[in-house]
């Protein structure tokens, strides 16, 4: 559904944050994008939906392909149009607008009145919390409430492919737990298409079907969720496991340290 | 009593419009984030259009009126295009100081094109006085009034039921929030623009209709300020409350105080209670508390 | 500061401190004293009101550049405060006979306490609120001072004064009044040059740049936002002080909005933060003056319907928010910067780049 072919991304022409990425995202699944801070994942989904532009950055090379056309050079709003929503990091609601005002942003695109309130309808049956919360200033709302909301907003939209950044941050296990379960949901009852970025590798790979390893502007390893989780280096270095499955402990921590494969 | 009730209703229909010059002043801030000092110009311009569809091409009214609407629309696209899109992502100063440099631009073209004279204004509304009991006042500024009200209602519609307004809050609020749910940040301050054009040439409309217009009458701008900012910078409904407050305090200011001080409390009052309101509760009345973080 | 010739090294604090470095930057120095100080033997005495219109109006600017481009505070409202400092050295000549040697610091002192007064809200109000601030300052400085019992400030009628003494010789005509005026010119622009390389200048800085963080850092918000206008507006009322004593006779309309708008227009010409930029930029504006003051009577030919005096205050007004829309617009960093690029691909030449 979604390609990225060899892109290379620069800011300012400048600065090279993407080194040739290639991820494919295919439709109904669940893709997710790993790795540490500064990898250039959040840039990775950025870049897709065109959000950079005014930040002066740009596809330097390859190309971005949703259903098979290329759309990197594409104004935002037109990208919104084709489907590709993203739920930006930092849990980013319009402040000063009630709950129930930020969904209707989140329809813009969409002309039919009545389809917006069906679409509300399912956002609060899949967040029955946020019906409750409708007349509330978005700013006021907690942490959860607020990542709850944004991905409502989203849903809004009617995207065929959503691009999620890092869900889970700065919020508490359960919670987590509980976006989770509902982004599972919209994958197998919606048949809605996720590329998800996170740092929480575990529940990363407890809900996606594929996922890559980012560092430095490159997709340094790749596989499906169970061989991710098997991996030695996924283990050691995002999952603070031994290499025996166990948890780690710093007491036997030494002198050896192991060295990230792919750094050769 | 008589004089002293008749001064509270003058003040109240004065204050409706300035309230609806400081409903254009917000409803560009709302979208645009864009403190435009150059108000008073744009009300001035939009009533120079207006007198050029009317006394100068001698238009009947329902053809003037239209026209004088769409030109402004135009016009308020053409001034987005050309001197806000380059400053988005500028700082702050860089922001105001290009509606300093745009006010002082467009005194200057309204002279060039219209010349430094006044010119009689048509009169739109009959500038018989209105009077009802023992209470007398210009049927212009009590129609001015009207209109600002149902102005009032309509925008704040627009901004708080619509998606399309509520659209332009996101932008006014986060670019890239905007843009990721679809929304044209350039087309949406584009529309902000327009709007604030619109609603400033109403606000000349009833503002001029039966007097006189040059471009010293662009004050005005200056003196809704206050009312902007004691209803608070994104309240529309801030501002007629304000405006009815600050028109009555004026008015009273001129019938009781001016005598003493030469003229100079009425002129003085709205500016001395922004300095005040700046000090005591910067966000107004209604307005949105800013929320900052390191 | 910044840029050296190839080949200049410091090797010790003082050597490093110096303001003045190498034998090119000796020449031009004691080049351009000899020209200030020979000036009025070879200018004709209308170039000689316009240099010294224009030092004044430095000194105005450069205090703005200090307020606004260092501090980042934003000041609509310099030319009130140079009222202020008008009105305070021409009310304590006039009334209290006092010496020109102490009525323009006074006024000065005026000034920077008017500033001070408007500055305070700073500490809670920033951006568009603190633009709204000192434009109320602008807009009641008239209001009040026309106001005022008539003996202190002349009323609406403005007031005069006598021409500065000095010992038994009267400061009355242009070429005296010129080296009093370059005088305080010059060392009111090595106190400002010294300030943005001082502790208190550092300070300044961070504020602009990020005011929680300075405060975090230990900067006390309150003394140094205070601050920043109380200079700024001391530069504004010795200007006014000069002023007063260039004109003798001062009146509140002289002191209006549009005087503020040309100020910090002539900081955009030269480029927001930059001391160099401030003089920069008001020559430059100050020459355009001249010359649309020239071209005035061409231009009528052309739009006769414009006619008269309006039609110079309109060409003023085009080329002024022209002027400032446009160096917003595509040089934002104004004349200093060119002017530093200038100097930078000249200490390289023949190169084209480092």
């Amino acid at each position: 559904m979604l390609e990225l072919v060899n892109v290379e991304f620069m800011f300012s022409r400048v600065i090279m944050v993407l080194k040739g990425v290639s991820i494919q995202v295919p439709r109904g699944k669940i893709i997710t994008l790993l790795g540490a801070n500064g990898a250039g994942k959040s840039t990775t989904i950025k870049a897709i939906c065109g959000l950079l532009h005014n930040e002066e950055g740009e596809v330097t090379d390859g190309h971005i392909l949703f259903q098979e056309k290329p759309i990197e050079h594409m104004d935002p709003t037109e990208i919104v149009k084709k489907g590709i929503v993203p739920v930006l990091d930092g849990r980013r609601v319009v402040q000063h607008l009630t709950m129930e005002q930020n969904l209707l942003v989140g329809s813009h695109l969409i002309p039919n009145m009545k389809s917006v309130r069906e679409g509300m309808e399912k956002v609060y049956s899949y967040f029955p919390i946020l019906k409750k919360l409708k007349g509330r200033t978005a700013g006021y709302l907690s942490g959860g409430e607020q990542q709850m909301l944004v991905i409502g907003r989203a849903l809004m939209a009617r995207p065929r492919l959503m691009l999620l950044d890092e869900p889970s941050m700065g919020l508490a296990p359960l919670i987590v737990k509980e976006i989770f379960h509902v982004l599972n949901k919209l994958n197998k009852e919606d048949h809605i298409t996720m590329l998800l970025v996170e740092q929480n590798v575990r529940i990363a790979l407890s809900v996606a079907d594929y996922g890559y390893l980012m560092e430095n502007g490159r997709i340094m390893l790749h596989g499906s969720n169970k061989e991710l989780a098997k991996n030695e280096d996924i283990k050691e270095f995002y999952l603070g496991l031994n290499l025996s499955g166990g948890r780690k402990s710093y007491h036997e921590v030494k002198h050896y340290k192991r060295r990230k494969r792919w750094l050769g | 009593m008589i004089d002293f009730l008749q001064y509270l209703l003058n003040g109240i229909l004065i204050g409706l419009l300035y309230a609806i010059i400081a409903l254009a002043f917000i409803v560009i801030y709302r979208a645009g984030r864009i403190l435009n000092l150059a108000q008073g110009e744009v009300v001035v311009f939009g009533g120079f259009v207006v007198w050029t569809f009317i006394a100068g091409a001698s238009f009947p009214l329902w053809i003037a009126l239209p026209l004088s609407l769409i030109a402004v629309v135009v016009l308020g696209f053409m001034v987005e295009k050309g001197f806000f899109r380059p400053m988005i992502g500028q700082s702050i100063f860089a922001n105001i100081m290009i509606t300093v440099g745009l006010m002082v631009l467009m005194r200057g073209l309204m002279i060039v094109f219209w010349g430094a004279s006044a010119r009689p204004f048509p009169v739109i509304f009959s500038l018989k006085p209105i009077i009802f009991g023992p209470f007398s006042f210009t049927r212009s500024i009590f129609i001015g009034a009207i209109i600002s009200l149902a102005v009032f209602i309509v925008m704040n519609w627009i901004f708080e039921k619509t998606r399309w307004g509520l659209g332009l809050s996101t932008v006014a609020e986060n670019h890239v929030v905007a843009q990721s749910m679809g929304i044209s940040v350039k087309r949406s301050i584009g529309i902000a623009w327009a709007l604030g054009f619109i609603v400033s040439t109403l606000a000349a409309i009833t503002f001029l209709s039966g007097q006189s217009i040059n471009f010293l009458v662009s004050e005005i701008g200056l003196r809704a300020l206050p009312v902007v900012l004691l209803g608070g910078l994104e309240s529309i409904w801030g501002a007629p409350l304000a405006g009815i407050l600050i028109g009555v305090g004026e008015a009273l200011a001129a019938a009781y105080l001016d005598k003493y001080t030469m003229g100079a409390a009425s002129e003085a009052f709205p500016f001395i209670i922004m300095l005040v309101i700046l000090l005591i509760r910067p966000q107004g009345i209604f307005g949105w508390k800013i929320i900052e973080r390191v | 500061m910044a840029v050296l010739p190839c080949g200049v090294h410091s090797a010790n604090y003082s050597q490093d401190k110096a303001f003045i470095r190498t034998p090119v930057q000796w020449v031009c120095f004691i080049a351009f004293l000899l020209i200030v100080f020979a000036g009025p033997f070879f200018f004709p005495s209308r170039m000689l009101g316009i240099i010294i219109i224009t030092g004044i109006t430095i000194i105005a600017v450069v205090g703005l550049q200090i307020t606004v481009g260092l501090t980042g505070q934003i000041n609509l409202g310099q030319s009130a405060f140079m009222g202020m400092g008008a009105f305070t050295t021409a009310t304590l000549a006039a009334n209290f006979n006092l010496p020109f040697w102490l009525s323009i610091p006074a006024g000065g002192i005026g000034g920077a306490l008017l500033g001070a007064i408007f500055g305070i809200p700073a500490l809670r109000v920033k951006g568009f609120y603190l633009a709204l601030t000192s434009l109320a300052a602008q807009i009641l400085f008239p209001l009040l001072i026309t106001r005022m019992p008539s003996k202190w400030f002349g009323g609406p009628n403005g007031l005069g004064l006598a021409p500065a003494k000095i010992g038994g010789f009267t400061l009355q005509s242009d070429q005296s009044l010129y080296y009093l005026i370059m005088g305080v010119t010059v060392i009111m622009l090595f106190f400002a040059f010294n300030l943005t390389r001082s502790r208190v200048g550092r300070a300044l800085m961070a504020v602009r740049d990020n005011d929680i963080v300075a405060e975090i850092m230990g900067v006390n918000l309150f003394t140094y936002k205070t601050l920043a206008f109380a200079i700024g507006s001391l530069y504004a009322g010795i200007a006014g002080g000069l002023w007063a004593y260039y004109l003798r006779y001062v009146m509140a309309e002289q002191f209006n909005l549009w005087s503020s708008v040309w100020y910090l227009g002539m900081i955009i010409v030269g480029g927001v933060g930059s001391i160099l930029g401030a003089i920069l930029g008001t020559v430059f504006l100050r020459a355009l003056q001249e010359l649309i003051t020239i071209a005035g009577p061409w231009f009528g030919q052309v739009f006769p319907q414009a006619g008269g005096e309006a039609l110079w205050y309109s060409g003023m007004n085009i080329v002024l928010g022209g002027v400032i829309i446009l160096f917003l617009i595509f040089e934002p960093k104004g004349l200093a910067h060119r002017w530093n690029v200038l100097k930078h691909s000249f200490r390289i030449w023949p190169y084209p780049y480092l």
